[in-house]
C-alpha cells in the first residue's frame, strides 16, 4: 500500500513555478503556430513574431528542431482509435465479401474473402484504422499500387487496395501453406530444400530490385512457402508503408515486432543510414544462415546487443557439412559494408546457381573441376591478362592508337579463357600422376605451363572481358540526375481566390519546367496527391523516382503576392536552394519564370535559346486575364463534373475577352472545346487564332493535334502537329500519348509504341495514358506487357469501361478464356454505348450478349441489331439472325449519309458488308468490303479488317475465304491467336474442316511460345 | 465484494467528486498493473518492452465490470491507470537500473535510430523526471502526456477527460512532445 499513498496525486497539486510558466506559455503559443506553417515560412514567421527577442526566437527554433527530430517519439500507442474489431463473415468491403479471419498480427488482421466480380478467393489484410492522416492514406494507396505492379511468381501479388472505415486494406492472392518461420520452427532445413528456397528468393529479389523496389524487412515471417513448395515474399515494400501509415499498434497483439525485425537488419539499417537493395541481400544472408542452422545469426538478449552484434561481430560458423561455396556465399552476403557484398540480386542468384546441392548432378563435375585445379589455372590467367592490359593501355594511349586496337586485345585475352580451361583440365591429370611420384615438381610445372598459356591467350579472341572492360569504362552515375517533382504549393490564406492562384502557380511552374528538354519533370496528376502538410520528402522522392523536389507556398493580399519556393534533395533532405519573392500580382508570371530558370540552373540543365525564349515570354500583359486563365486551368484539371468544365470554358472566354491577343488562352479554349465538347468548329476557331497570334506556341500545336485527331481523323496531320508541340513541351504525357496513338493509327507503329510507353513512364497515374498503351500493346499482340498496363488500369480505375473491356479482351484473345468477358458483360451499365470495339469480342459469348443487348440503352439500333444477329448466328438460330441482319441493314442504309459524314465511314462500310454477308448477298458484301480495304493500310487496321472479313465469310458460308483471311491474320502475329481460335464458339463450324487443324498446326509449331 | 463491483463503485464515487474513493482505488489498480507487468516481463526475454497501453487495457478488462460501468467510469479508470502505470514502469525501471547506473544516463536507446517501425524505446525514468519538470510549467500539459502515453487515451478521450477541445489536445501534445524531447536529449 506504500505505493498507493505515494501516487495519490490529485489533478494539479504540483507547485507551479510562475515566471518560467508564463514564459513557456508564450513559447508554446509561438511553437504551435509555427508548427502549423509550412517549413519554408517558419523562419519568417518567427522573425516577425519574436521581434527583438532573440532568446525567445532561438528557444522556439530549438523546439522546432526537437519536434522534427522527435518524429514518433512517445506516439507509441493510442488505444481506442487503434483497435480493429473482428469483421464477421459476410461483411462487404467494396466488391469483397469476408469469409473468415485467418490471421492477426502487429500489422493488422488477415481475412479470407471472395471477390464477387471474378468469383475467386482472395486474402485481405486490414490495417488498424484511425489516426491516419488523409494524405498518408492516399500515399499508401499510390505506393501500394506501385508495389502491386511487380509481377513475379515469387512475390505475393497485390490485387487491389481500398479503405474500410477509414483504414486502408490490401487485397492479395490467397495462399495455402506456411511461413518460413513456421517451417523452420522444428528444425533447420535440409541443404537441397534450403538452396531451392534461397534460389527462389534471390530471383524474386532480382525482379523487384530491377524495378527499384527494396523490401527492407525480409525475415522468415515475411516469407511464405506454399504447399507446392513455391516461395512467396509477402509485404513487399508494404512493411515500410504500414509503419508510416499506422501510428499505432493495436493493443493486445504480439509485442516485439520491432525486436523481431532487429535480428534481420543490415548494419546500415541499424545505424539509420541510407538503405538500398544491398540491405535486402544482407537479410538474404541471414535468412539462408537460419535455414541452414536454425539459428538467427546475430540474435542477442536485447535490441541494443543485437544491434551491436550486427555492427561489430562476425557471423557464427555454418555446419561442417555445408558446401564451401555456400559458406563463402553466405559470408559475402553478411559483409558489414554494402560494397563488399554482392552488388545485385542477379549476381547473387547466378552464384547461388553454382552451389552444388546434394540433389544436383553438378556436384561431381564441379568437384572434378576443383580437383583438377582448373579454377586455379583460370585465376592465374585472369591475373596475367589483367596485368597485361594495365601495361598495354597507357602505352596505347601514349602512342595514340585507335581504341579499336585495345578492343581487339581485350577480345583476344578473353578468348584465352576457354583454352586455359581446357588445358587446365588436361594438364592436371598429368600433374596428379606426377604429384604422386614427384610432389615437389608440381608448382614448377604449374608455373611453366601458365606462361605459354598466357601467351596463347594473348593471341586469341572472346567476349567475356570486353564486357568487363566496357563496364569498367562506364562512368559512375551521377548522384543526382536531372529529375524533379513540384509538389503542390501551400495556399497561405484561406480565401478561395488564393487557392486558385496557388494551384495556378503550381501548374504553370510544372509547364515551364516541362518546356526544358534536359529535365525530367513529373506530371501534375502524379504529384497532386502530395498535398501540403507533413510530407516525407524522401519517400515521395522514391515513389516518384526523382532526386529533387520543389515545395513552396503562395500568399496573396490585394494586389501583392508573396511566393516562396525551395528546391530540396530528395535523398538527403538537404535544401539546395530557396527564395522568397514579394511582388505585385502583375509580376506573378515573372516570378514563376525566375523560379523555373533557377531550378534549371541548380540542376545543371542547359537550355536552348528557343526554350529560354518560350519560357521567358509572358503569355499576356494583363494580370487579370492571366489570373482568369489560371482559374480556368484549376477547373479544367479538377474537371470532376460537367459544371466544372463549363466553368473552365467560361473563365477561358473571360480571359480572352480581357486580352484578345492571349494566344495561350485561345489554345487552351480550343483544347477544352475539342476534348470535352467535341465542338470542332469552336475548337478550330480558337486554335487558328492562337496560331495566328503566336505560331511557335507549343500549346497551339497541341490544340491542332486534337483537332486533326478527333475532329478530322487525320492521323498523319495530327502526328505532325503533335511532334511540333512536343518540341516545346517534351515532358507532357498527354501530348506524347496522343502523338503515340496518332502514329499507331497512321501506320508508324515503331515510333508510336515508343511514345506511348514514354508517356506512361512520364505519368503512370494518368488513366487515359495507360489505357492507350494497353490498347496498342494488345493490338500488337504484346500480351505480357499489355497485361502489365491493364493491371495498372485495374488499380487506377477498376470499374471504368475501358478497364473492363481490356481485361476481357486480353483473356479472350490471348488465352481463349471467355470467363472474364462474361463477368465484365454482367457488370456493364445499361447506358454504355457498345462501340465497334465490342464487336471485336462479343461473338463468342452469345447468351450473355443477348442478355446485354436486351437491357442496353446506350447503343444505337444498328449496333444492337449487329450484336443480336451475331449472337443468334453463333447459337445456330438462322431465322432470328437473318431478321436482325435485315433490321441492321435498313437502319444503316437510312442513316448512311449521317454515318459517312461523321467520320465513321469505315465502320459504316463494315456494317454493310457484314449485313450483306449475313443475308447471303455476297456480291454487295464484297463491294462494301472493297470500299474499306482499298489502298495501303496500316498493319494495325489490316489485322482488324482481316478478322472482320473472316467473320463475314463465316456468316456467308464461305469457308475458303475464311481460311485465307485467318491465315493472313495469324501470320501477322498480332491479337488473333491459335488459343483463341481453338476456344471460339463462333468459329466452331470451321473446326470439322481438316484445314482448321492444319492452320493451327502451322502457327503453333512455328510459334515461339 | 468482488473486485469488479468494488472498482465500479469506487469509480462512480470518484466521478461524483469523492476524492477519498481514489485513495482506495489506486492501490487496487496499482497491484493489478504490477502483477500484469511482472508476468509480461517474465515472458519477454528480449529486454524491456512493456506495452503500457496493452497493460492498462488488460487491467481494465480484469478490474472493471464493463457492462455496468458508464462511459464516465471508463475515462476515469484510464485517468487513474495512467498515473498508476507511470509509477509501475518507473519503479520497475529504477530497480533494473539501480545496479547499473544512476538513472539518467541513457535517455533514448539505440532503437531511436532503428528505422523499421520508427518506434523508440523511451527511458521511463528520464520521461518521469521530464514530466515532473513539465508539470511545474504546465500541469495540464503534463497530465495530457500522462494520459496519452501511459494510458493510451486517444485524442478525443483525452479531450473529454481534460475538458478541452480535440484541437487543443493536438496542439498541446505536439508542443509538449517537442519540449520533452529536448529536455530528455539535453546533455
Amino acid at each position: 500500500m506504500g505505493h498507493g499513498q505515494g501516487l495519490a496525486l490529485s489533478r494539479d497539486d504540483q507547485a507551479v513555478n510562475h515566471e518560467p510558466a508564463a514564459r513557456w506559455k508564450r513559447v508554446k503559443a509561438l511553437l504551435a503556430v509555427a508548427l502549423e506553417k509550412p517549413l519554408p515560412l517558419r523562419a519568417a514567421y518567427l522573425a516577425e513574431a519574436c521581434g527583438e527577442d532573440a532568446a525567445l526566437r532561438s528557444e522556439v527554433e530549438a523546439l522546432l528542431a526537437a519536434h522534427r527530430e522527435a518524429g514518433t517519439f512517445l506516439d507509441s500507442v493510442t488505444a481506442g482509435d487503434g483497435q480493429a474489431s473482428q469483421l464477421s463473415s459476410g461483411t462487404r468491403l467494396g466488391p469483397y465479401e469476408i469469409v473468415e479471419l485467418i490471421g492477426a498480427g502487429g500489422m493488422g488482421q488477415v481475412y479470407r474473402a471472395r471477390d464477387a466480380r471474378l468469383g475467386r478467393e482472395v486474402a485481405i489484410k486490414i490495417l488498424p484504422s484511425g489516426g491516419h492522416r488523409e494524405q498518408a492514406l492516399e500515399r499508401f494507396a499510390v505506393e501500394a499500387r506501385a508495389v502491386g505492379s511487380i509481377s513475379h511468381p515469387n512475390i505475393l501479388a497485390v490485387y487491389d487496395v481500398g479503405t474500410y472505415e477509414g483504414g486502408p486494406y490490401l487485397v492479395f492472392e490467397l495462399l495455402k501453406g506456411q511461413t518460413l518461420r513456421e517451417l523452420l520452427r522444428p528444425e533447420p532445413l535440409p541443404l537441397g530444400k534450403a538452396l531451392d528456397l534461397a534460389t527462389q528468393l534471390a530471383q524474386a529479389l532480382s525482379a523487384a530490385h530491377d524495378k527499384g523496389i527494396v523490401h527492407r524487412d525480409l525475415k522468415p515471417e515475411n516469407l511464405f512457402v506454399t504447399s507446392e513448395g513455391r516461395l512467396k515474399i509477402l509485404d513487399f515494400g508494404i512493411a515500410r508503408l504500414v509503419a508510416e501509415v499506422a501510428p499505432a499498434k493495436p493493443s493486445g497483439t504480439v509485442t516485439g515486432a520491432v525486436i523481431g525485425s532487429v535480428g534481420y537488419m543490415s548494419p546500415e539499417q541499424v545505424r539509420g543510414e541510407r538503405v538500398d537493395h544491398r540491405s535486402d541481400l544482407f537479410a538474404f544472408g541471414l535468412i539462408l544462415h537460419e535455414m541452414l542452422t536454425g539459428e538467427i545469426a546475430f540474435k542477442r538478449q536485447s535490441t541494443a546487443e543485437t544491434g551491436s552484434a550486427i555492427l561489430n561481430e562476425e557471423p557464427p560458423r555454418l555446419p561442417e557439412s555445408t558446401p564451401p561455396e555456400l559458406v563463402r556465399l553466405v559470408r559475402r552476403c553478411l559483409e558489414k559494408k554494402p560494397q563488399d557484398r554482392f552488388q545485385s540480386a542477379h549476381d547473387l542468384a547466378a552464384r547461388l546457381a553454382t552451389v552444388p546441392s546434394a540433389t544436383t548432378a553438378r556436384m561431381p563435375f564441379l568437384a572434378e573441376l576443383k580437383r583438377r585445379r582448373v579454377f586455379r589455372a583460370l585465376v592465374g590467367y585472369a591475373i596475367a591478362a589483367f596485368a597485361a592490359l594495365q601495361i598495354i593501355e597507357p602505352i596505347m594511349h601514349g602512342l595514340h592508337w585507335p581504341d579499336a586496337v585495345l578492343s581487339y586485345v581485350v577480345v583476344a585475352l578473353a578468348s584465352g579463357f576457354p583454352i586455359v580451361a581446357a588445358l587446365g583440365w588436361i594438364f592436371d591429370v598429368k600433374a596428379g600422376r606426377i604429384e604422386r611420384t614427384l610432389p615437389a615438381a608440381h608448382d614448377l610445372r604449374g608455373l611453366r605451363l601458365a606462361l605459354p598459356l598466357a601467351g596463347i591467350g594473348l593471341l586469341a579472341a572472346a567476349p567475356g572481358l570486353v564486357y568487363i572492360f566496357v563496364l569498367r569504362q562506364t562512368p559512375v552515375r551521377a548522384e543526382r540526375d536531372r529529375s524533379v517533382a513540384v509538389l503542390p504549393f501551400a495556399s497561405l490564406s484561406t480565401a478561395k481566390e488564393n487557392e486558385f492562384f496557388a494551384e495556378g502557380v503550381h501548374s504553370e511552374l510544372i509547364t515551364q519546367l516541362g518546356r526544358m528538354a534536359g529535365l525530367k519533370v513529373i506530371a501534375r496528376s502524379s504529384v497532386q496527391q502530395y498535398r501540403e502538410g507533413a510530407r516525407d520528402l524522401k519517400s515521395i522522392g522514391e515513389a516518384l523516382g526523382v532526386s529533387t523536389l520543389v515545395e513552396g507556398s503562395v500568399q496573396r493580399a490585394g494586389t501583392r503576392v508573396r511566393i516562396a519556393a525551395q528546391l530540396v534533395d530528395a535523398v538527403s533532405g538537404r535544401q539546395l536552394w530557396s527564395d522568397r519573392y514579394d511582388r505585385e500580382l502583375a509580376d506573378s508570371f515573372a516570378i514563376q519564370t525566375e523560379v523555373a530558370l533557377e531550378i534549371a540552373r541548380q540542376l545543371g540543365a542547359k537550355l536552348t535559346p528557343a526554350e529560354k525564349q518560350l519560357i521567358e515570354r509572358a503569355p499576356t500583359r494583363d494580370p487579370e486575364a492571366h489570373e482568369l486563365y489560371l482559374r480556368a486551368i484549376y477547373y479544367a484539371e479538377r474537371s470532376s463534373s460537367r459544371a466544372d468544365s463549363e466553368k473552365a470554358r467560361e473563365l477561358a472566354a473571360q480571359a480572352i475577352a480581357r486580352d484578345p491577343s492571349f494566344a495561350l488562352a485561345h489554345a487552351f479554349a480550343s483544347i477544352l472545346y475539342s476534348l470535352q465538347q467535341f465542338n470542332c468548329a469552336s475548337a478550330r476557331q480558337h486554335a487558328d487564332r492562337a496560331m495566328a497570334l503566336q505560331p511557335d506556341l507549343p500549346e497551339a500545336h497541341e490544340a491542332l493535334l486534337f483537332i486533326y485527331g478527333y475532329c478530322q481523323v487525320d492521323w498523319a496531320a495530327a502526328t505532325q502537329e503533335g511532334l511540333t508541340a512536343l518540341r516545346g513541351l517534351p515532358g507532357d504525357a498527354m501530348i506524347r500519348s496522343t502523338v503515340g496513338m496518332a502514329q499507331m493509327r497512321a501506320g508508324d507503329e515503331q515510333a508510336g509504341i515508343v511514345n506511348l510507353r514514354h508517356a506512361f513512364d512520364l505519368d503512370p497515374n494518368k488513366f487515359e495514358v495507360a489505357v492507350r498503351l494497353a490498347i496498342y500493346l494488345l493490338s500488337l499482340g504484346q500480351f505480357e506487357e499489355a497485361e502489365h498496363a491493364i493491371i495498372r488500369l485495374r488499380l487506377l480505375n477498376p470499374d471504368d469501361e475501358s478497364t473492363l473491356f481490356l481485361t476481357a479482351a486480353l483473356a479472350s484473345r490471348r488465352d481463349g478464356d471467355f470467363e472474364p468477358l462474361r463477368k465484365v458483360l454482367s457488370r456493364l451499365p445499361a447506358e454504355v454505348e457498345l462501340g465497334p470495339g465490342w464487336w471485336w469480342l462479343l461473338l463468342d459469348v452469345p447468351e450473355d450478349t443477348l442478355t446485354l443487348v436486351a437491357s442496353n440503352r446506350g447503343t444505337p439500333l444498328e449496333g444492337r441489331a449487329l450484336f443480336e444477329a451475331g449472337a443468334h448466328f453463333t447459337l445456330g438460330h438462322a431465322r432470328e439472325a437473318k431478321a436482325a441482319f435485315e433490321v441492321m441493314l435498313r437502319e444503316v442504309q437510312s442513316r448512311q449519309k449521317e454515318l459517312l459524314a461523321s467520320g465513321h465511314a469505315r465502320w459504316a462500310h463494315n456494317l454493310l458488308a457484314t449485313a450483306y454477308s449475313g443475308l447471303g448477298r455476297t456480291d454487295e458484301a464484297l463491294a462494301e468490303r472493297r470500299a474499306v480495304d482499298e489502298g495501303a493500310q496500316p498493319p494495325l487496321r489490316r489485322h482488324e479488317q482481316l478478322i472482320f472479313a473472316a467473320r463475314d465469310a463465316v456468316f456467308a458460308g464461305q469457308p475458303d475465304v475464311a481460311f485465307t483471311r485467318l491465315d493472313e491474320a495469324l501470320s501477322q502475329r498480332r491479337t488473333l491467336t491459335t488459343s483463341y481460335l481453338r476456344a471460339s464458339r463462333f468459329f466452331a463450324p470451321l473446326r470439322a474442316d481438316p484445314r482448321f487443324a492444319a492452320l493451327l498446326a502451322k502457327y503453333e509449331t512455328s510459334s515461339v511460345h | 465484494m468482488s473486485p469488479p463491483a468494488k472498482v465500479n463503485e469506487l469509480l462512480a464515487a470518484w466521478g461524483k467528486g469523492d476524492d477519498g474513493a481514489l485513495t482506495t482505488l489506486l492501490p487496487l489498480v496499482y497491484d493489478e498493473l504490477r502483477q500484469l507487468a511482472r508476468r509480461q516481463l517474465r515472458g519477454e526475454r528480449n529486454g524491456h518492452t512493456l506495452q503500457p497501453t496493452a497493460l492498462v487495457h488488460e487491467a481494465y478488462a480484469r478490474l472493471v465490470d464493463q457492462d455496468s460501468v458508464q462511459w464516465q467510469g471508463r475515462t476515469h479508470f484510464f485517468a487513474v491507470a495512467a498515473q498508476t502505470m507511470r509509477r509501475v514502469l518507473v519503479d520497475h525501471a529504477r530497480k533494473r537500473h539501480a545496479a547499473k547506473r544512476g538513472g539518467h544516463a541513457i535517455q533514448i536507446t539505440l532503437d531511436a535510430t532503428l528505422a523499421v517501425a520508427d518506434r523508440r524505446d523511451v527511458d521511463v525514468i528520464a520521461l518521469d523526471d521530464a514530466l515532473n519538470a513539465l508539470a511545474t510549467l504546465d500541469a495540464t500539459q503534463a497530465k495530457l502526456v500522462e494520459l496519452r502515453y501511459f494510458s493510451g487515451l486517444g485524442i478525443e478521450e483525452t479531450a473529454k477527460v481534460l475538458g478541452i477541445s480535440s484541437a487543443t489536445v493536438r496542439r498541446e501534445w505536439a508542443t509538449a512532445k517537442a519540449w520533452l524531447y529536448r529536455e530528455m536529449t539535453k546533455l
